[in-house]
């Protein structure tokens, strides 16, 4: 799933997180409130970059071009796409990479997204999906386009553990590297509460000394974001 | 745009448009969009470049009228010979995105009936700023003049 730089005025209405998300740290709760936003998205809008809360195809693609860099094509490799919502991902990689060789496993917490994505690629072996927030497997890569933004009103200690365990989930998964993006800013006349706006060193210093990687931080693709290059070493 | 889409859509696409290549960030998406994808190119026609930047109408039932019109265009004259309004729209954001000092982009309409080109100009077309736009104006008719023919048009074709 993605997040947030669509509808400035979608998330205006939304009322925070209440009850157990955030008087007790349950994140099942949070994800749960997290699923249902992307859910009501898709329901909305349907497959496409609105239902998974991107304002077009071009700026989607800009972001997976940016992810896709931390990733060879020269040879076969292997690709988790955590929160792959509809599976946009896939069809930009067939697209864009017609030649490469590439097993992709999207993941995302919503059967209803699962359930999109598998109907856009059915028939494809090299293309599979499932319903979950990790993956018990390695793959060569995994990246992940806009899971960290959306937080819903979320405390920020309760929605950086969820960070932190998704990052150290995505390096477990991950032989060569994953990527990751965050946004920089809010975009204008969104409730702060709603997203997540870290600044790029705590989650590349967190990559880099708590998850052994050499992280490269791209900020220069000409939205206000910024996308975490992490390599195991 | 009056005689293809409401005049609500056609301040709907027009507040998208300025928005979208306004000055600032948004120019700045826009251009490494251009960079990296070339969506104002031979590749894809106006009518895909605005699907693929999502500048539709929010009404669904006026976007395939919007589609409609984008195609129309190409048969549009412009203000350079020989060049469809389609094509000189097409040309005037490659080249400007392309540029090494793109300008943010103004569009805006004429009366179809004091000029029927397509026309592309630079220039400072709001007032109060002193910023620099690329200007792109586009002969219409007032809808009141021309949704009566689409509606007759639709129901001729739906039987």
């Amino acid at each position: 799933m993605a997040a947030a730089d669509a509808v400035e005025g979608d998330l205006k209405g939304k009322r925070p997180l209440s009850g157990s998300a955030v008087d007790a740290p349950d994140p099942d709760a949070v994800w749960h409130r997290v699923q249902a936003y992307y859910e009501a998205k898709l329901a909305r809008h349907g497959a496409n970059p609105r239902g998974v809360d991107w304002s077009c195809t071009a700026t989607q693609w800009l972001r997976f071009v940016q992810l896709l860099k931390l990733c060879s094509f020269d040879t076969p490799l292997s690709l988790i796409d955590l929160g792959c919502g509809y599976g946009a991902l896939a069809a930009f990689l067939a697209e864009r990479y017609p030649r490469a060789s590439v097993d992709y496993l999207g993941i995302d917490l919503s059967s209803a997204m699962v359930r999109r994505a598998r109907r856009r690629h059915r028939g494809n072996p090299a293309i599979r999906f499932r319903i979950g927030r990790s993956y018990p497997q390695q793959a060569d890569y995994t990246v992940a386009s806009g899971v960290m933004n959306v937080r819903l009103g979320c405390p920020i200690p309760l929605w950086e553990s969820l960070v932190r365990s998704t990052l150290a989930d995505m390096r477990r998964m991950s032989r060569r590297g994953f990527a990751v993006n965050f946004l920089a800013m809010l975009p204008v006349n969104t409730p702060p509460e709603m997203l997540y706006c870290p600044h790029p060193a705590i989650w590349s210093r967190y990559c880099e000394e708590e998850l052994g990687c050499a992280v490269e931080v791209r900020d220069d693709y000409g939205i206000r974001e910024y996308t975490l290059l992490a390599r195991c070493q | 745009m009056g005689a293809y889409i409401t005049d609500t859509s056609t301040a709907d696409v027009l507040f998208q448009l300025n928005n979208r290549f306004g000055p600032g960030a948004p120019l700045d998406e826009m251009v490494t969009i251009q960079k990296e994808f070339q969506v104002f190119s031979e590749r894809y026609s106006l009518k895909q470049a605005f699907r693929l930047l999502h500048i539709v109408p929010a009404d669904f039932t006026e976007r395939r009228f919007w589609f409609v019109f984008l195609e129309a265009l190409k048969n549009y004259v412009s203000d350079q010979e020989g060049i469809s309004g389609h094509d000189r729209i097409v040309r005037a954001y490659q080249e400007n995105l392309e540029s090494a000092r793109p300008l943010p982009v103004h569009t805006t309409t004429h009366r179809l009936a004091d000029d029927r080109r397509v026309m592309v100009t630079q220039g400072h077309p709001i007032i109060y700023e002193p910023q620099e736009y690329l200007t792109i104006s586009i002969p219409t008719k007032p809808a009141a003049e021309s949704l009566p023919r689409r509606a007759a048009a639709e129901a001729r074709r739906t039987g």
